[in-house]
């Protein structure tokens, strides 16, 4: 498994980043918008979009004097890989078990 | 939305070869999977439980009782093809596909598998609300990607 599938698997396993994301999904928006939306302050939505950003799930531009976020284009990325590596186990323990069984 | 469609993954293909006949390969994978699936890494109730194929569907249950369908079976062609629904953690209405095939190599087979389907998956967050990991997380991360515009 990536580093990065490792990042974005552990950056999904908070319900409140994955509301952050799907709030994100309805289009691009500054952190005082999205803490209205959420019974968190700001500080602490700040902090759930750098693990979000860190995992490669949200991209920042700065707007004026503040940043406005955005799901990342490529942000399914991490997320195949980590699907690649789970299915890979999956298979991998089957042909164990089958060469044990034969 | 012609931005959304471009969000929609190319389907997951992957596959490996075991030392078996297509037709043990597949009577493996598919009645004994309780025996092989690494539930320790990859289930819903992430602990102690079980999974097992029966009456066309994949379910796991857990040792206090809770039971989760990952998929229905779709197709059923032994000893070459064998397909499912997939939504563990998820209603059936939010289900990807999964297909694996077994086609002889020499002695050996080879298992293709391919999950596909990443477009019906929408707005699944409120569902998979109680699960915390797994392919519930991950799955409702590809929902929100894919829906976002």
């Amino acid at each position: 498994m990536s580093n990065q599938s490792d990042l974005a698997f552990d950056a999904l396993g908070d319900p409140m980043r994955r509301r952050i994301i799907e709030h994100l999904a309805e289009g691009p928006a500054p952190v005082v918008d999205i803490a209205t939306r959420l019974p968190i302050g700001r500080p602490a939505v700040s902090r759930h979009l750098k693990v979000l950003a860190d995992a490669g799930l949200v991209t920042h531009t700065p707007r004026g004097t503040r940043n406005l976020y955005a799901l990342a284009p490529e942000g399914q990325r991490p997320l195949q890989q980590w699907l690649v590596s789970a299915w890979d186990s999956v298979l991998g323990s089957f042909a164990d078990y089958v060469k044990e069984e034969s | 939305m012609s931005d959304s469609a471009t969000r929609i993954p190319p389907p997951v293909r992957r596959e490996i070869l075991v030392e078996a006949s297509p037709g043990r390969a597949f009577e493996l994978f598919t009645m004994r999977i309780g025996a092989w699936w690494p539930l320790a890494r990859f289930s819903v109730f992430q602990q102690d439980s079980q999974v097992a194929l029966e009456d066309g569907r994949i379910v796991e249950r857990s040792v206090d009782g809770r039971e989760s369908v990952w998929g229905d079976v779709t197709e059923w062609d032994p000893p070459s093809a064998l397909a499912f629904s997939w939504h563990p953690g998820y209603g059936p209405e939010h289900g990807t596909d999964v297909r694996v095939t077994f086609t002889a190599s020499g002695a050996q087979t080879l298992v293709a598998l391919t999950h596909s389907g990443w477009e019906r998956m929408n707005d699944p967050f409120a569902r998979a609300a109680e699960y915390e990991n797994g392919w519930p997380a991950v799955l409702s991360g590809f929902a929100a990607l894919i829906s976002g515009s």
